[in-house]
């Protein structure tokens, strides 16, 4: 075999010098996810979005998001103090219709579930046998409430609105307190 | 212009140390161009090239989180980073086996440099494109050790361990790879790239999982554009731009 220096000159080398490309801009967006706080009716929260849409909403007290965020979908995050315009608005109003939100990693089931919780509008309550019609699963009620439990976007998908049968409030993520006071900001009354 | 030279990662490591995320950004910004680079001249796609350095990022991140990390004291980003590539296109490769032959590799456009004079600019874009089509005709190995040495300019002792063989091996692999490509540029002979035992692979889906609700994406560059299906009985439609915030992470 004849043996070519690698490192003399010649076309072939000059030419693979050449070849080198950059990535596009927007592929650091398929790799590290964005985190915002902002104002919402229960306090600052922490809110992080991927190039997918809305992931993760967790009370800013709780300083818990990022921890939780990377044990969920394994990406870097990093703080943005630009976040999407819509943000704003949908956590004051708790209506999330105007957003998209990437749910990664959760069943069909629990897509489902929140689905459903999502067309509840502002100043309604549902009882959780309410979810489970609506997604063909009558027998369902009490996964639907696990799956309202473990609700990734809290507030933007608003299962704070499902309540028991009874009308009473039932569970909350952040506490059945907060549920109530969320659901009297609403113009609902419900009994603990 | 080869994209990289000597290796000198220790900021890298101390921001990596000082916050993961972070970190991990100014890693991605130091290394995205090696790793694209690579994956674009072992693929000869750029979408596959996208594909491979976000999935190779991800990889590398996960792995930093893990239960059983690289030890950051005496990590080598970027030798780390082309191994965790060129693994994952040669399993990617291996997976596509059993499957039928892919498209010419001509079908893959080279994507012209604007910043320069115009014949010059369509002079090389015409060069790469013939260079491109004959790297696409070695084999693996070859392929991988020129990439390394002639396009991103690495030392021998790091193609060594970045293909995990001997530095002769190595020298050897670039040595043979070189004089396939000249003899190719002598003849004006290039062969199919389906001629090769691996030829570069056809565009293959985003390794990401699909999102369970978003419907429609754009990306965020752009737009989001949300088609939200409620229930079966309502829908609401709506769309939305938020602004890209992709510049922010910039590090350098």
């Amino acid at each position: 075999m004849p043996d070519t220096d690698p490192l003399t000159p010649d076309p072939t080398i000059t030419a693979l010098a050449s070849l080198s490309a950059s990535p596009p801009a927007g592929l650091i967006d398929r790799i590290a996810a964005r985190w915002t706080r902002q104002p919402s009716p229960i306090g600052d929260v922490d809110v992080a979005y991927t190039d997918r849409g809305i992931a993760y909403l967790r009370p800013s007290e709780l300083g818990t998001l990022a921890e939780e965020f990377r044990a969920r979908f394994g990406r870097p995050l990093i703080r943005t103090e630009h976040p999407p315009a819509a943000l704003t608005t949908a956590l004051a109003s708790c209506d999330g219709t105007k957003l998209t939100f990437d749910l990664t990693g959760l069943t069909p089931f629990a897509v489902s579930v929140l689905r459903a919780a999502q067309t509840i509008p502002r100043g309604q309550i549902h009882p959780y046998g309410w979810i489970a019609e609506r997604i063909d699963n009558p027998r369902a009620v009490r996964a639907v409430g696990t799956a309202l439990g473990h609700n990734p976007v809290p507030l933007l998908i608003p299962c704070h609105r499902v309540v028991k049968a009874d009308c009473s409030s039932g569970q909350y993520i952040f506490g059945t307190d907060t549920k109530i006071a969320l659901l009297r900001h609403e113009g609902v009354t419900v009994v603990s | 212009m080869a994209v990289s030279g000597p290796d000198d990662p220790s900021h890298l490591i101390t921001a990596l140390g000082d916050d993961l995320d972070h970190g991990f950004t100014a890693l991605y910004d130091a290394y995205r161009t090696p790793v694209f680079t690579t994956a674009l001249r072992a693929t000869g796609s750029w979408t596959d090239a996208e594909d491979f350095t976000a999935e190779t990022f991800l990889r590398a991140y996960r792995s930093l989180i893990s239960d059983n990390p690289p030890p950051l004291d005496t990590l080598r980003p970027r030798a780390w980073l082309l191994t965790i590539l060129l693994n994952t296109v040669r399993n990617d490769r291996r997976t596509k086996a059993r499957k039928p032959p892919p498209t010419d590799i001509d079908n893959t456009p080279e994507r012209p440099d604007t910043t320069q004079d115009p014949a010059r600019a369509a002079e090389l874009h015409e060069t790469n494109r013939d260079l491109a089509t004959r790297l696409a005709t070695l084999t693996a190995k070859q392929r991988d050790a020129v990439i390394l040495r002639h396009v991103l300019d690495l030392p021998i002792e790091e193609i060594a361990v970045i293909l995990d063989c001997a530095e002769g091996t190595a020298k050897s692999h670039i040595s043979r790879g070189l004089t396939a490509l000249r003899k190719q540029a002598t003849t004006g002979d290039t062969p199919p790239a389906t001629a090769t035992p691996d030829p570069a692979p056809t565009p293959r889906t985003p390794p990401q999982p699909k999102p369970a609700v978003t419907d429609t994406y754009t990306h965020p560059t752009a737009a989001f554009t949300t088609a939200v299906t409620s229930t079966p009985t309502t829908s609401t439609t709506s769309t939305h731009t938020i602004s890209s915030p992709a510049s922010e992470v910039r590090h350098a």
